[in-house]
């Protein structure tokens, strides 16, 4: 009985710092010093409707691959509505990037790319409210107004 | 912190070896679940398989210890994105009597994972590793015979070791799985005689 009482507290120990590491905060990004992946963006630009973050309306670098660049009908459809997705493909997760200027250049730029062609990319980091199952969630999509700031890196 | 799989293989097998010649009564598992995945890294995945093969042997009255050695089966729907974890570990559990024929099996593991995430349709590759820690409850049916069977739920808590080349956040660094499955214990031929545990 004894050591059944000992392994509970061990188990319950455990258990705690389990949770405990779960839950530490995530530290701050400085999101114009290094490109980072389409993940760490997604995930740190992300949060509470009620809150305002620092991330909000800044200048960010991020990398990834451009999702659908393949498949020539919904490039078009992209072109049409002035946006593409880029995508980390360890994850899933992809970000919208929307262009408000120099458009044919970007896409340009995006038509003579491979698939398999990683991009980084220079835009701004801009808010956008969604509203779920689970309430109001605030995400991001990214702006980008020159194919100046799109570069690609053969793999 | 690095460790290599191969040290960490070896150390696992040097300990299996080591009590296997106990003469102390002791079995083997086999079990073979499904998983599931929680926010982080993994949350898009598909859970696919998990197995394990483990040795146990009894240090007191109800009380084991022991090795075990999992893998872990993860892929990402329509991708090629698929990650493989390697998960060995120590192992000490505890067996409470629940009637006559079944035994309720709390465990708790602590171990060192090895995880292998490639895409080979962009030639990604990449070996993540971290400390692994892993509560789990067997109910484990005694049949009285050579083998026992087992139902299982287990959940596998990795921290991955900080590599800013994979990600700049806690939060990709943290895997959370759960997989619930069945198992048998292949008991030494001279303990397969009816328990006192």
């Amino acid at each position: 009985m004894r050591n059944l009482k000992n392994i509970s507290k061990v188990f319950l120990f455990l258990l705690v710092l389990t949770a405990l590491s779960c839950n530490k905060n995530e530290e701050t990004l400085i999101l114009d010093s290094v490109y980072f992946n389409v993940s760490d963006l997604s995930q740190y630009c992300s949060g509470s409707c009620d809150e305002i973050y620092d991330w909000e309306n800044k200048p960010a670098l991020v990398k990834g691959y451009v999702k659908g660049v393949e498949n020539d009908s919904l490039m078009q459809e992209f072109y049409s509505k002035s946006l593409f997705y880029l995508e980390d493909i360890r994850t899933g997760v992809f970000i919208e990037i929307r262009i408000t200027d120099d458009k044919d250049a970007i896409f340009g730029k995006l038509y003579s790319i491979q698939k398999t062609d990683m991009i980084y990319m220079k835009g701004v980091a801009t808010p956008v409210i969604s509203d779920g199952e689970g309430g109001c969630i605030k995400g991001m999509f990214l702006l980008i107004d020159s194919a100046g700031s799109i570069s690609v890196e053969g793999s | 912190m690095l460790l290599s799989p191969r040290k960490i293989a070896l150390s696992v097998f040097l300990l299996l070896a080591f009590t296997g010649l106990s003469q102390r009564k002791s079995n083997w598992t086999v079990d073979i679940g499904k998983t599931q995945t929680y926010p982080g890294f993994f949350y898009l995945y598909d859970g696919s398989v998990d197995l394990s093969v483990g040795y146990h042997l009894n240090i007191a009255d109800n009380l084991f210890v022991g090795g075990a050695f999992g893998l872990q089966f993860l892929g990402l729907n329509g991708t090629q994105s698929k990650t493989v974890i390697y998960k060995p570990k120590l192992i000490l559990e505890y067996h409470i009597r629940s009637g006559k024929s079944f035994n309720i099996v709390p465990l708790i593991a602590v171990g060192y994972s090895f995880l292998k995430i490639k895409n080979n349709e962009y030639g990604y590759s990449s070996l993540q590793q971290g400390f692994n820690i892993s509560p789990e409850l067997k109910l484990l049916w005694k049949t009285g015979l050579q083998t026992d069977f087992y139902l299982f739920g287990r959940y596998d808590y990795v921290k991955l070791i900080k590599d800013e080349d994979f990600t700049f956040l806690n939060y990709y660094r943290n895997a959370n799985i759960t997989s619930f499955g069945i198992g048998v214990v292949i008991k030494r031929k001279k303990h397969a005689q009816p328990e006192k545990y």
